[in-house]
């Protein structure tokens, strides 16, 4: 493959995927978000927090069922109002999500990035799932953190992110379609779904032996 | 004809289908898996209290209301595999059934008071703000509404000012309350996570704008050819200010109002009777009709006018088997005072005019059935992009000028830029994506139950289908929420 084969998308090249409807980014609500290789994102009503006060550890020894239901209960899904702020405070981590719902195409990678403007506050918008798989469809999770000093103030509709496209033609697997799918079509911020890996299961069924025998 | 101009033709696989056993089979159908829907809301929203009531309710739907299908089904299987229609005692014995299920689901839905109830959907509220802001001179669009959930399987609205205010003179302590006209819109419990049966708070809403400027005695008092003065209560006022309330949804969904209507309706067993408070369901279902043929809504919406057509013949279809066999009779207003339903929608029209009132444009129509298509894919449809069709010769243009060495920079940038701003999308209404919901709902949603009861039992494709139901409900409610972010920008 050529270097320029692997290049970042350009804004015309972006807006002739959109165009097309290869990319989807739904609602685009102004053209400024269209940068120069990138496309700003903006942050979504919901939030996903966690309900520290119920619950100690999650137990992954237990059937997978119950660790779905756990982790549904250890978290708490917040859905701010137009011009309501979520707040989030020095050290909190919460999920949020786009509010665009995204759809990468086959032959393209995607990388989500914080801006600048809100780092400089000590907002981080994500700290592992910046890579975005060929084929996923869906909104895009932020894991919101505050690492500075103060609370700061979200409001949904705020561009606190944005996406630049990598070409990758060629690859088999795309998302959906063999490994991991466990948040194509995601709306809002989902939570982990770890339990679903194939390697949790072999993990979760050599915890539940070593119990056994200890019992 | 409906003599709107020339109609366009809707390809065979873009129609609804279904047959009236169908149709009925799974509305019901989809009628319990709704209520399953609504105990994952009290199980999410209160866990881990109720777990005891929880398991009642999800056993009499898995045991029994579910499983009473089963009869009805086998009819209906039978009459496709052999291709001959039902006779008629088949279809009178599936009809009783499938009655006997509604009621029955009716029934359970009484007693889902008794659990916790969760908090209704925000995105409830955005819809009400576009209901209420549809009314710019009838003066209710700065109250402040509420939502409140119901046992009862049905819609209202109350004024809790009026109601609080006649019970304290009855009670001799009081004789007027402070403050003003308190909107309360009540919901079947069922429902309260369904957009698509939200249209019904426009009817409810009505009801506050045809009181607030007295339209059902204006109306009555041109049909009954009298000043409106000299109108009095009673229940030929309450049937013209039901069909006003009609009226005022027809003209703010559309299609959808009419849909949700007979989705909510057409399993009674009387569809012909007025009650004291009410006109029958088939007048209101052909005055609703009359609007929209009326005003052309559909005309140039090919799938949404099919739809509407096959819907309205289903619901002609199942009063004339009432009439036949349950004895029903249409006894609707027209019967009273001789007014055809055209002349009665003439007249409220003229009222609604004077208010106003927004209504939903054919424009509006046409984004839905855009919006419908994006929903079949599994994505939210908050906003569209008008398409351009020459937005890609201007892109291929643009990018060969830009490997021109002696190229203008400064025309380069301007074309640029004029082609960036053509990917901004506008917002659709809550109006049209309700309206895009229903398109899914009778292409897609509908027509894959009676696929998938092929292959499993009732109970086992409810699960499957509670799914289905979540995540329509989700894509809608998230594509309301985005819409209202996005307005905030305009």
């Amino acid at each position: 493959m050529l270097a320029s084969e692997r290049s970042i998308l350009t804004d015309i090249e972006i807006i002739s995927r959109l165009v097309d409807r290869s990319i989807v980014i739904t609602p685009l609500i102004a053209a400024e978000q269209i940068g120069s290789t990138s496309v700003d994102l903006r942050l979504g009503p919901e939030f996903n927090i966690l309900r520290r006060a119920y619950y100690g550890h999650l137990d992954f020894s237990r059937d997978r069922e119950q660790i779905e239901q756990d982790v549904r209960r250890y978290s708490e899904r917040i859905q701010v109002k137009a011009l309501e702020p979520f707040i989030i405070h020095p050290g909190e981590f919460a999920l949020g999500a786009t509010l665009e719902f995204i759809a990468v195409p086959t032959d393209l990678t995607a990388y989500l990035e914080g801006r600048s403007t809100w780092g400089r506050l000590g907002l981080q918008v994500h700290s592992t799932a910046s890579f975005v798989d060929p084929g996923f469809q869906g909104n895009l999770v932020f894991e919101l953190q505050n690492v500075g000093k103060v609370p700061i103030e979200l409001y949904a509709g705020l561009r606190v992110a944005q996406i630049s496209f990598n070409r990758s033609s060629g690859s088999v697997q795309t998302y959906g379609a063999g490994r991991n799918q466990h948040y194509k079509g995601q709306l809002g911020p989902e939570g982990s779904k770890f339990y679903l890996d194939k390697d949790f299961e072999r993990i979760n069924e050599r915890l539940k032996e070593r119990n056994r025998t200890k019992s | 004809m409906t003599g709107c101009g020339k109609e366009k033709k809707v390809s065979e696989s873009t129609t609804f289908k279904l047959t009236l056993p169908e149709f009925l089979i799974v509305e019901v159908f989809d009628g319990i898996a709704r209520l399953d829907c609504y105990l994952d809301q009290v199980e999410i929203a209160v866990h881990p209290r109720s777990g005891v009531p929880l398991r009642l309710f999800r056993d009499t739907l898995s045991k029994v209301l579910f499983p009473s299908l089963e009869e009805p089904l086998r009819l209906v299987r039978q009459s496709t595999i052999s291709a001959v229609p039902l006779s008629d005692s088949e279809f009178q014995a599936l009809v009783n059934q499938v009655d006997s299920t509604f009621i029955g689901v009716a029934g359970v839905h009484r007693f889902l008071k008794y659990l916790r109830v969760p908090e209704p959907p925000p995105e409830i509220f955005t819809l009400l703000r576009e209901i209420q802001d549809a009314f710019p001179a009838a003066g209710i669009s700065k109250h402040e509404t509420d939502v409140l959930l119901s046992e009862t399987f049905n819609y209202g609205e109350i004024d809790l000012h009026t109601a609080i205010e006649w019970q304290l003179q009855q009670a001799r302590i009081l004789k007027e309350v402070p403050g003003e006209e308190t909107i309360v819109i009540i919901l079947p419990y069922t429902q309260v996570n369904n957009p698509l049966m939200w249209t019904i708070i426009s009817h409810e809403i009505g009801h506050f704008a045809e009181k607030f400027h007295g339209l059902g005695k204006k109306v009555l008092g041109k049909i009954l050819g009298c000043p409106c003065e000299a109108v009095t209560e009673g229940t030929e006022l309450d049937w013209v200010e039901e069909l006003i309330s009609d009226a005022v949804g027809t003209r703010l969904f559309g299609p959808a109002y009419l849909f949700s209507f007979v989705s909510f309706t057409i399993l009674q067993s009387s569809l012909g009777r007025p009650s004291v408070s009410h006109p029958s369901e088939l007048s209101r279902v052909r005055l609703a009709f009359e609007e929209l043929k009326r005003t052309c809504l559909t005309d140039a919406v090919p799938i949404a006018k099919s739809v509407t057509t096959k819907i309205v013949d289903l619901f002609e279809e199942k009063f004339r088997f009432n009439e036949k066999y349950l004895g029903d009779k249409h006894l609707g207003p027209s019967a009273i005072h001789n007014a055809s339903i055209a002349e009665v929608m003439n007249l409220i029209t003229q009222e609604l005019e004077n208010l106003k009132m927004s209504k939903l444009s054919t424009e509006s129509l046409k984004r839905s059935e855009t919006l419908a298509h994006a929903l079949a894919n599994g994505q939210p449809v908050s906003a569209l992009r008008n398409e351009r069709t020459n937005l890609q010769p201007r892109i291929d243009a643009l990018r060969e000028s830009l490997d021109r060495p002696a190229t203008d920079k400064q025309e380069v940038a301007k074309a640029f830029f004029e082609i960036r701003n053509c990917m901004v999308e506008d917002p659709s209404t809550c109006t049209e994506i309700i309206n895009a919901g229903y398109i899914h709902r009778y292409q897609q949603v509908l027509p894959q139950i009676l696929d998938g009861l092929a292959g499993s039992s009732l109970a086992e494709y409810g699960g499957y289908h509670k799914k289905s139901i979540a995540q329509v409900d989700r894509l809608l409610k998230v594509s309301l929420q985005a819409t209202e972010i996005h307005k905030l920008f305009l």
